[in-house]
């Protein structure tokens, strides 16, 4: 286990690479220095930043999850009904 | 707008046998198709091409409002997809099979439409919007220019500075004022120090390196300068260079004659100002948190305040460390309700990481989970692992109170088996290892839930054993048979796999201490039960369900409203706090060892508590309630006894904690006590948290 590198500002720095609030406003310059402010924040601030960017980044991944789960039903299902439908044309 | 960045959708529109590989090994992987349901030739890209339709209109962040514009999209390209594969069957417009084609097509669309959601909750560009408006308060409260002052009584913001009126005399100097550094070694020969002497201050530096700075035209080497204009209390210059991590990079503080001096960026300076003598009796105590190695990645707060007519300088390390080992020293107070908050919001992010990890962040997750149990592995002597021994050497609450043995004409209880305090287990590490042997596991390490159920048949039940309590509310299953729904063995053998983990004889996984961490810092909801064992399984989801289970019985007529004589409930407190000011969690454990049952919340005495400047009444406000979520009665009830406590003057409160007490009193609900009112215990943050929004 590596603990130099980790950290609170670690993790900031990666749940701010996952904002798609951050990386939809900001320009990478701009972010670049979000990041730079987020560190410099003191340790209450910090704390704030990390729960509300946990709360964005989890609200992120649940939707890409059923956005994928979604795309991949219905890939699914269309495969199938190809499938199903060229047996029956093929075979019938 | 992007959208589901992680999703990766040009993986997904790749042909499919470049995808598959991929795919199908690192996300989810579709069950494999049997023979007869490849599909042709032509089918993938058609697929790709309406799973490429159906991404957009997900994106466009309304695809429920345009359900027809999918659906006809969808009609024809399967069945222009048809008509091209099987042009002798389906090529003919309105030929002899158009209505086959048109049942095929129909049940297709109706088999889509099952498959998606009843509403796809798409982050779109009003979520963005909110997110990074919360992000820019956070600045507002938090952030500094790159450059920066901090200033304040108790190393609060700024502005709680100025309103505290602290700063008089340096009326001209705003939290977030820019200091010019032009290198970080000598803060008196660079411009760091201007601000200082454009207010009329003067620096002269001595032989030995330091700066005394004086009124211009006042004698610096007498202390009618800096102390005797009002501003003692003004006792660090706090920057942060803006590279990354916030430190000291030069202090201002009072050396041991009452003058004021100038550090450079030094933390070994900082030891040996704190270990010099004391010479002239100004500093007398000193708070030194962490050692002079990590100050250099640490933040470090520098106070200088008057105490009982003594001036008393402190260092004290804050949170925000760049090294996880750091994030909190052993030597940092197990109840310091920032590190309390760091483990919770440390779990939250493991919590997070795990989730969102199993089909992408694997190292973030690891990562996160890595920086848990660092942090768990560094205080497991001061943390859960003191809640653990303080329960195993600890007494009962009734026991402290003597209320729930029958006595003091409760009328409650009856005979029940009296633990033996003095009684402790011989079980050793060598006895564990032994029974190890005997159950073929290596307690060298991290036992899984089975390895320990194995382990604890072969630990011998021990006399002490039945002392062993579980949790904030400190419950001895044992010596309460007549609540207890779980079997006494099954306590039993719960109490052998607490004693373990207590005395580090064998090593739990991550999970495992999460959750008995969890437990033991009072939070009654959480998961994983069962990673010690179905034994502790059983006893925590038990005291989960039972939330009353531990807490101080109480029965008669007593002198106060909350089902407890006056003179116990100090007994209850001074048990908890040895007479101490109260730390936020030891007044969660107070008011959490206080049956919410038993209190008169018609009382007045607890009733007319309000809080704020609008008098909210915590019991009737049903705002409050509406807004504290599913457990706000609960909430609500032990912040107005943590109300009731305060106003009886019942806890002793610390310095800070008085203050944002005596704050919510005046009605200074909203600004004053901004990000501390966790001072007051979780329930009570909860209300302040609820009315800052």
């Amino acid at each position: 286990m590596n603990s130099s590198a980790i950290g609170i500002d670690t993790l900031l720095a990666q749940l701010i690479g996952k904002s798609r609030a951050i990386q939809t406003k900001l320009d990478e310059g701009q972010r670049e220095e979000f990041v730079q402010k987020v560190v410099a924040m003191p340790p209450e601030g910090k704390i704030k930043m990390l729960q509300a960017l946990m709360d964005e980044v989890s609200t992120i991944a649940a939707q890409d999850a059923e956005a994928e789960r979604v795309v991949n039903d219905v890939r699914a299902f269309l495969a199938g009904e190809f499938a199903k439908a060229d047996k029956d044309i093929n075979q019938g | 707008m992007k959208f589901i960045r992680h999703f990766d959708f040009q993986t997904f529109a790749a042909p499919l046998r470049e995808r598959r590989g991929i795919y199908l090994e690192k996300r989810v992987q579709p069950s494999p198709k049997k023979p007869d349901e490849q599909t042709t030739p032509d089918a993938p890209d058609v697929i790709e091409d309406i799973l490429n339709k159906l991404k957009e209109l997900i994106e466009s962040g309304s695809f429920l409002d345009k359900l027809e514009e999918w659906n006809a999209y969808m009609r024809e390209q399967v069945t222009n997809t048809f008509r091209t594969m099987y042009p002798d069957r389906y090529g003919t417009i309105n030929g002899p099979n158009e209505a086959e084609l048109t049942k095929r097509i129909d049940d297709i669309i109706l088999g889509i439409k099952e498959l998606l959601p009843a509403q796809i909750d798409v982050y779109d560009k009003t979520n963005g919007d909110e997110y990074f408006t919360r992000y820019d308060n956070i600045f507002q409260e938090f952030g500094r220019s790159q450059y920066t002052v901090q200033k304040g009584a108790d190393s609060l913001t700024g502005a709680m500075a100025k309103k505290a009126d602290v700063f008089d005399d340096f009326s001209n100097l705003n939290e977030g004022d820019a200091l010019t550094f032009k290198n970080d070694t000598n803060l008196v020969e660079n411009g760091a120090v201007d601000w200082l002497q454009d207010n009329g201050y003067k620096f002269t530096k001595s032989a030995d390196g330091k700066v005394r700075i004086h009124k211009d035209g006042t004698d610096p080497d007498k202390d009618d300068t800096i102390v005797e204009n009002g501003l003692k209390k003004i006792w660090c210059i706090h920057i942060s260079d803006g590279s990354g991590g916030t430190k000291v990079d030069g202090v201002v503080t009072l050396d041991g004659d009452g003058d004021m001096v100038v550090y450079k960026e030094d933390a070994r300076r900082i030891t040996e100002l704190l270990d010099a003598p004391d010479a002239s009796g100004h500093m007398v105590e000193q708070t030194v948190i962490g050692n002079a190695d990590k100050m250099t990645n640490a933040t470090y707060k520098v106070t200088v305040e008057e105490e009982a007519g003594k001036l008393v300088q402190k260092v004290e390390k804050v949170m925000g460390q760049t090294d996880a080992q750091g994030i909190y020293d052993k030597e940092s107070d197990p109840n310091d309700p920032e590190r309390q908050l760091a483990f919770d919001i440390l779990e939250e992010a493991r919590v997070l990481a795990a989730t969102d990890g199993t089909t992408k962040d694997d190292d973030l997750a690891n990562r996160i989970n890595d920086v848990k149990a660092l942090i768990e592995k560094s205080f497991a002597p001061n943390s859960w692992g003191e809640s653990i021994r303080g329960a195993t050497g600890g007494k009962k609450l009734s026991e402290v109170t003597g209320t729930s043995s029958g006595g003091g004409g409760s009328g409650n209880g009856g005979p029940k088996p009296k633990p033996q305090p003095n009684s402790q287990p011989q079980l050793d590490q060598s006895g564990v290892d032994t029974a190890a042997n005997r159950a073929g596991i290596d307690t060298s390490k991290e036992l899984s839930r089975q390895d320990i159920e194995s382990l604890t048949t072969e630990i011998t039940w021990e006399d002490g054993m039945e002392n062993i309590t579980f949790g904030s509310r400190k419950v001895n299953v044992l010596s309460d048979p007549d609540k207890a729904k779980i079997s006494e063995a099954t306590a039993k053998v719960a109490a052998k796999v607490i004693y373990m983990v207590n005395k580090n004889l064998i090593q739990v996984n991550s999970t495992a201490r999460a959750q008995l961490a969890s437990f033991n810092r009072g939070k009654r909801s959480s998961d994983g039960y069962d990673q010690l064992g179905s034994a502790v399984g059983d006893l925590h989801k038990y005291l989960v369900r039972n939330p009353n289970v531990g807490r101080t019985e109480t029965g008669g007529r007593t002198d106060t409203p909350l089902g407890m004589n006056k003179s116990d409930l100090e007994n209850v407190i001074r048990a908890e706090t040895s007479g101490n000011p109260a730390t936020p969690s030891q007044i969660n454990t107070i008011v959490r060892n206080i049956r919410l049952d038993a209190v008169d919340f018609t009382d007045a005495s607890v009733t007319e508590v309000t809080f704020g400047a609008d008098n909210k009444n915590l019991i009737t406000d049903t705002a409050l309630h509406a807004g504290l979520g599913t457990d706000a009665d609960r909430i609500a009830k032990e912040a107005a006894i943590t109300a009731y406590l305060m106003k009886e003057g019942l806890i002793s409160l610390s310095g800070k904690a008085a203050a944002q007490w005596q704050a919510f009193q005046d009605g200074d609900t909203f600004y004053f006590l901004s990000g501390a009112a966790n001072n007051l215990g979780s329930s009570f943050d909860a209300v302040h948290s609820f009315y800052m929004k």
